[in-house]
């Protein structure tokens, strides 16, 4: 067991059960992505650890999350077992999708994101913890579901908002999940222009990402507010303002297309890619996540960093998948062994 | 089996029973078995069958919450919601992630990692802040 900082050896027991965890992830929302590197740290911090994107290594508290990864339910700490497999399941979220896309003009390269990419893992932890922990041998565990605003509440909000009959829950869920990260709010706006302004606004890319680009603020806007304040309700009420500054859009939009307008709808894309300089920081720390993986003996993941993302209006990704056999490859039912 | 598929179909019939009073479990169950009828009978497809057949089993009620958890809550909240420039964002989301720890140490065993999550995602949005994946935001720049 790794009970201090370091590198926790491949072949400890608790690494191979991690990788069995992160497998049985992936297993249950496919990505075309793996940034995870293999390297898995114990950091005993008052943290709970985190996916580093910029070496592609995973770090996680050997308290809070590492020595509850035993392989089958705790009997005495059932509540903290949870939160440690959750941990996990948010982790490989995060690890699953790319984070940048600088070459897409709705990319929202902001905090606003980080807050939204939190929400969207805190989604899919929630979601997919039943049947994550009953497909890997912790059966009985139960997440508890936060209850105050958050990340989770945030993004709960956005989803429900978006989504409809023709992009639902379920779609918007499995696409956010593929990330990138700097994306979910355009896959947000587009939800909005499938479920509510599709007989309005032309088929074409430009009409649609024109329009999604002018959906983005309503969504940002309110979602991180730029006053110091707010009130412990402030999900509620960051929700309102979404849906004012939402429905307000959108009945804008409809006025402008009714009389079938040749141009796009004005808006400013988030991401105006043609007026800026190649992003080499961003370049470099890609080629530094690769340079570690190499040094790692590992075969790059198929379709990570290199990958170009999927993205705009009938060209996303329809959910190829192909999950890039780890290092160690467990079985993914428990081991039989000791517990640590 | 497609997993994936299973999973996604799944999640989403537990999500609207914990939301929507009038959720028809009975519907969901019956899509979920259609979902995999055309499945060789194999330990893949009993274990689906498990999962389905417990979709009925009522959800277990949320465990009520203490003043201490309520607590947490309302840190984590100021801190997630708080704006500024960059700089004052990290130093209230390292004050609430140092308060919540400190609550949860005295919180009961059933809560403690219950408060001590609240964490987690204020951790994240610190590292992000510290290191962006993208072009630093201009110094100064509120939310």
């Amino acid at each position: 067991m790794a009970d201090r900082d370091g590198l926790v050896p491949r072949d400890s027991v608790v690494y191979q059960e991690f990788v069995r965890l992160y497998q049985v992830a992936r297993q249950l929302r496919p990505t075309s992505v793996d940034r995870w590197n293999g390297d898995l740290y114990a950091v005993a911090a008052e943290n709970w650890g985190a996916f580093d994107p910029a070496t592609g290594s995973i770090r996680l508290s050997p308290s809070r999350v590492l020595r509850h990864l035993t392989g089958s339910i705790s009997p005495t700490e059932p509540h903290r077992q949870a939160q440690a497999l959750a941990t996990v399941l948010h982790e490989a979220t995060h690890a699953g999708m790319l984070t940048d896309a600088p070459d897409e003009p709705n990319a929202v390269r902001t905090r606003h994101s980080l807050g939204l990419m939190e929400g969207i893992a805190e989604v899919r932890t929630l979601a997919d913890f039943d049947l994550f922990t009953e497909r890997s041998g912790y059966s009985g565990l139960v997440l508890a579901e936060p209850q105050y605003p958050g990340a989770l509440t945030a993004a709960e909000g956005l989803i429900a908002q978006a989504t409809g009959p023709a992009k639902s829950t379920v779609a918007l869920l499995e696409e956010a999940t593929r990330g990138p990260g700097v994306m979910h709010f355009d896959q947000l706006a587009d939800a909005v222009v499938r479920n509510r302004l599709a007989e309005v606004v032309p088929h074409h890319p430009e009409h649609r990402r024109a329009v999604r680009a002018a959906l983005i603020p309503t969504m940002t806007h309110a979602y991180w507010p730029s006053i110091q304040h707010r009130p412990a309700d402030a999900g509620e009420h960051l929700a309102n303002e979404v849906r004012q500054h939402l429905n307000a859009k959108v009945d804008e939009i409809r006025r402008y297309y009714l009389p079938n307008p040749q141009q796009p709808f004005p808006a400013e894309p988030p991401n105006p890619v043609q007026m800026r300089a190649p992003d080499t920081d961003v370049q470099h720390r890609v080629a530094g996540a690769e340079q570690m993986r190499f040094l790692a003996g590992q075969a790059p993941p198929t379709g990570a960093v290199h990958a170009k993302p999927a993205l705009g209006d009938g060209a996303r990704d329809t959910g190829a998948t192909s999950v890039r056999p780890l290092t160690h490859s467990p079985s993914q039912r428990p081991p039989d062994r000791p517990r640590e | 089996m497609d997993i994936a598929k299973f999973n996604s179909v799944f999640s989403d019939a537990r999500r609207r029973q914990r939301t929507e009073p009038d959720f028809d479990v009975t519907t969901a169950q019956a899509y979920l078995r259609e979902l995999i009828a055309k499945e060789p009978d194999d330990d893949e497809r009993d274990w689906a069958l498990r999962m389905i057949d417990r979709l009925a089993e009522p959800l277990p009620d949320p465990p009520q919450r203490s003043e201490l958890y309520a607590e947490a809550g309302r840190i984590h909240s100021a801190a997630f919601y708080s704006g500024g420039t960059t700089e004052q964002q990290l130093a209230a989301l390292e004050a609430a992630r140092r308060q919540i720890w400190a609550i949860a140490d005295r919180a009961s065993d059933e809560e403690e990692a219950d408060i001590r999550a609240m964490t987690r995602s204020l951790e994240h949005l610190e590292n992000g802040l510290r290191n962006p994946d993208w072009p630093a935001e201009p110094p100064g720049q509120s939310g």
